[in-house]
């Protein structure tokens, strides 16, 4: 290789790197700023509430039926007809997902008959323990509207273990 | 299972077979069978809802619509008919998936859901419904009617096992036809007309039968569903247990569920020479005790007079060297065992505690197979085919319930029902009365000879109570003999030698080879003390140790009084217990079992029939199969179990008898003579300890003739002072004339029955005198 190809090949190689110096970057300075996401991701679930602040969760376990992953577990109880859970006769007492097992496809979502669980764009799934990582339904259920008697009172419906990650 | 539902108009009587093709193929079949029998039988789906093999048909859900054409038919053409009541006919064209039938089972499907709630989300019935299933594979996919759906009542509240969804119903009346054509009762029955027709029992009252879960299996939809089960989980992800039943000596066959280790429900599992595919609430329902927070969870000792937690080591050093001290040990109880538990006691008694004091009759009963005292034995199927049953003072619904099912059917039929006894024991179905006194069952029993000697086969069900005049009196009747008993598995606790006067295998005390050749250890040939004479002598301090293996005989022994006495004066007492019993509690060691939901092993009910026990939950932590407690109770002794069951003795010895001691005859005696009678909830085993069975429990109900209770001032629904024996109990009053006359009837597991004397006087006692549970239950004799 002559004198000139190599200056030129090191002249071309740097005009590469320089030329993306004047560009748009492409990494966001996470967890800062984060990146939007395209609107139909799937990420971290929650639980839903009607308006009225009941849980949408019946508890009917179609969600861990349709799990590929067998990260949910629900345990349903009946409610009690003065201080409801949720509309109808039976509530989720215990609701469960693995995060670390569930591979995020959204079936639960689809087999949900009344929109509860719904796949959230969050995904800051971090923690330091493999326990953070079973969540409940204190972690998962979005929280009541302020209106006088909600949340209704769940210390006795809660499941045991599952702090928030992250 | 017959192609004919039983109750249905008899087919014609000269057997015959009629060709006919479904779906274009040729088939024969009996004369009289119904399309849907028929369809069924040659594997093409049907739907159905109303028409159950075991109901009579009714043609009231209209989905079983086939097309049919031929000669009964021929001038209409092809039609469209319900399969469920129409038999086939000679040459007759059955076709289940033509056009047209297809379209009349969318269109009543359709029908059917137009006020059905589309709650299967929450509906238990939800992934194992008829309806759901039939939509699917026949429905119209989308509905018609846009209008609002009817609201009626949902989760009715029918007594303490069934819940009911007015909503749901489809007005199948599976259940209707289920109480009165296989019950006999009218618990539920159909309310209104048209569109406002609803299932209700009768006048709104809690259920009241024995059998009402058997509902909850028949609806095809969820209408009726158990309180027990509600909410609990959903059929796939429950995993299926084959077992079964304890609770009395039937044994009925069980599928066992359980979700996550705790047992969820238990389902029949249709077996016709046992249960004949019908389950009772006890045993259905009384599961609870498995997971009670109550349950023994490790093993006690007592030290400074209090029971405290030890190591098994520890207390199985502590029970051996107590069982073995000066004045030899006994042992009572092993009739809740399995087959090869039952063995290994017998085998821990003669070979390591080197004595025949063992007993497993600590209640009423005295013996279990009818060949051991000389009778002939019976099949349970023989019920179905007997022209006269008698009734031995034995009240099959409190005491084999399932055993009472297929006794009504045949007493429905020509089955004739002679109801020996004090009080009547067949109440719903034909039946003659023989009254007699408690003590003059032998003498009635040998007035009937004439008539079982007529008859072409008679079987005589006698609960094995009563003492050698009356087993003479039942061999001299010559008819075959069902013992419904008071143990789930007395039978194999009498054949693996748990019995003082006799040998493993049946062999006589003297006839001891072939056992010691089976354990390689020499037996004692010495006869042993029965259950009484263990605890007179108890209560005479003259045995060393007692070992309690599943018996409570303070609530299960006739004689309370000496029971109590006896664990009272005994220096050592071992008891092998599943909850803290009134005799855990004053042992010196309380050794913790497993349950009969939890173990392996096989079992024999009350006709011999061997069957297989599952362990479908995992019991309390610290518990042991009483198998592994025998072993190592045995090591502990020093001696080794083989567990080998010695070959049954070709010439069974023969057994006599001796009175197990009724309560003993009261000093001046009352004016009513006393009736320790088996309730079914007022059992002393897991029933007394089962929550789900609490709301039913009854210790304490007194039962008089309408006579006796007007010349005692007592009233229905009130409360009683029963005094007999020095002892005084309170008791909840129900008037009963099916009690004779000067008799007094109270429960005979309870705690102080047993302690009362043969003869009782009562008096009226004021309401609050009641405690809780018996007022709980005179409220409910009060509605």
């Amino acid at each position: 290789m002559s004198g000139a190809q190599r200056v030129w090949a090191l002249g071309r190689g740097l005009g590469t790197t320089f030329g993306y110096l004047f560009r748009r970057r492409a990494t966001v300075n996470y967890p800062e700023k984060e990146r939007p996401v395209p609107e139909r991701f799937r990420g971290l679930h929650i639980l839903d509430r009607h308006d009225d602040g009941l849980e949408r969760c019946v508890g009917c376990e179609l969600c861990q039926a349709a799990c590929p992953a067998h990260c949910i577990t629900v345990e349903a109880a009946e409610n009690d007809p003065e201080r409801p859970v949720s509309p109808g006769e039976r509530h989720a007492w215990r609701y469960e997902i693995d995060l670390l097992r569930c591979i995020f496809c959204g079936f639960c979502e689809e087999a949900c008959p009344t929109g509860a669980i719904q796949l959230t764009p969050r995904h800051d799934l971090v923690g330091f323990t493999r326990s953070e990582f079973l969540v409940d339904k204190r972690w998962l259920t979005v929280p009541a509207p302020a209106a006088p008697g909600f949340p209704p009172d769940r210390a006795e419906t809660g499941g045991e273990g599952g702090r928030r990650a992250g | 299972m017959s192609s004919t539902p039983p109750g249905a108009a008899a087919p014609a009587p000269p057997p015959s077979t009629v060709a006919c093709t479904i779906n274009g193929r040729p088939h024969t079949f009996p004369r009289g069978t119904l399309i849907v029998d028929a369809v069924r039988q040659v594997g093409h789906p049907i739907p159905y809802y109303c028409y159950h093999p075991k109901l009579a048909p009714v043609g009231a859900c209209r989905v079983c619509m086939v097309q049919v054409e031929g000669p009964p038919v021929a001038a209409r053409g092809p039609i469209v008919t319900t399969g469920c009541t129409t038999p086939v006919f000679e040459g007759l064209k059955i076709e289940t998936m033509s056009e047209p039938a297809k379209l009349a089972r969318r269109q009543v499907l359709q029908f059917l859901l137009i006020n059905h709630p589309l709650d299967c989300p929450v509906c238990d019935k939800g992934g194992e419904c008829d309806l759901q299933d039939f939509t699917l594979g026949y429905g119209p996919g989308v509905s018609e009617f846009a209008e609002p759906k009817v609201l009626r009542r949902k989760a009715a509240d029918l007594g303490p096992f069934l819940v009911l969804d007015q909503e749901r119903c489809i007005m199948c009346q599976r259940c209707v036809r289920y109480e009165s054509e296989v019950l006999g009762e009218q618990n539920l029955v159909l309310k209104e007309r048209g569109d406002r027709t609803v299932i209700d029992t009768g006048q709104g009252e809690p259920y009241a039968g024995y059998f009402s879960g058997n509902n909850t299996e028949l609806c095809p939809v969820g209408a009726l569903t158990s309180r027990t089960y509600r909410f609990k989980a959903r059929p796939w992800d429950v995993r299926p247990v084959a077992s079964v039943c304890q609770g009395c000596s039937l044994g009925c066959n069980v599928t066992a569920q359980t979700r996550a280790g705790r047992i969820v429900r238990l389902m029949l599992r249709d077996n016709p020479a046992v249960d004949g595919g019908w389950l009772c609430d006890r045993g259905r329902y009384g599961f609870g005790h498995s997971a009670s927070p109550d349950r023994l969870t490790a093993p006690l000792v007592r030290r400074d007079g209090r029971l405290v937690p030890a190591s098994w080591d520890e207390a199985m050093a502590a029970a051996a060297g107590g069982l073995r001290r000066a004045g030899g040990a006994a042992v009572l109880g092993g009739a809740r065992l399995t087959d090869e538990e039952a063995v290994l006691l017998a085998e821990l008694t003669r070979v390591a505690l080197r004595t025949n004091d063992v007993d497993w009759r600590v209640g009423r009963q005295r013996f279990a197979a009818p060949e051991a005292v000389g009778a002939r034995g019976a099949a349970i199927a023989d019920l179905d085919g007997a022209d006269l049953v008698v009734l031995a003072d034995t009240c099959l619904v409190e005491e084999a319930p399932v055993l009472e099912i297929r006794l009504r059917r045949a007493a429905s039929r020509r089955t004739a029902v002679l109801d020996v006894g004090p009080v009547r024991n067949f109440r719903i179905g034909r039946s003659t009365r023989v009254p007699c006194p408690p003590d003059g069952l032998a003498a009635a029993l040998a007035s009937l000879g004439p008539k079982v000697a007529a008859a072409a086969r008679p079987v005589v069900i006698w609960n094995g109570r009563g003492s050698e005049d009356v087993a003479e009196a039942v061999r001299a009747l010559g008819a075959p003999v069902l013992v419904p008993g008071e143990w789930s598995n007395a039978r194999g606790a009498e054949k693996a030698g748990l019995v003082p006067d006799a040998l493993p295998g049946y062999h006589a005390l003297d006839d001891a080879a072939p056992v010691e050749a089976a354990w390689g250890a020499s037996v004692p040939r010495h006869p042993g003390r029965d259950a009484r004479a263990i605890l007179e002598a108890a209560a005479a301090g003259s045995i060393g140790g007692l070992y309690l293996v599943g018996a409570n005989p303070l609530r299960t022994f006739p004689d309370g009084g000496l029971a109590a006495a006896a664990l009272d004066k005994v220096p050592f007492l071992v008891v092998q217990d599943l909850f803290m019993t009134e005799a855990a509690a004053a042992a010196d060691v309380v050794l913790p079992a497993t349950g009969p939901l939890e173990k392996a092993g096989h079992v024999t009910n009350l006709a011999g029939n061997r069957q297989t026990l599952a362990a479908v939950a995992a019991g309390p932590g610290g518990a042991r199969s009483d198998g592994d407690i025998f072993h190592a109770l045995a090591a502990a002794c020093g001696v080794a179990l083989t567990g080998r069951a010695p070959e049954v003795a070709t010439e069974p010895v023969r057994r006599v008898l001796t009175p197990g001691g009724g309560p003993p005859a009261g000093p001046g005696g009352g004016a009513l003579r006393l009736l320790l009678r088996t309730r079914l909830y007022a059992g002393g085993g897991t029933t007394a300890f089962d929550p789900n069975l609490a709301p039913l429990r009854e210790d304490a109900v007194l039962r008089l003739h309408p006579r006796d209770a007007a010349a005692a001032g007592l009233e229905d629904g009130g409360a009683a002072y029963v005094k007999g024996g020095g002892s005084t109990l309170t008791a909840a009053v129900r008037v009963d004339p099916d009690v004779d006359a000067g008799h007094a009837e109270l429960p005979a597991h309870g705690f102080g029955p047993t302690r009362l004397g043969a003869w009782v006087d009562v008096q009226p006692a004021p309401a609050e005198a009641l405690p809780g549970r018996a007022a709980a239950i005179a409220a409910v004799s009060a509605r």
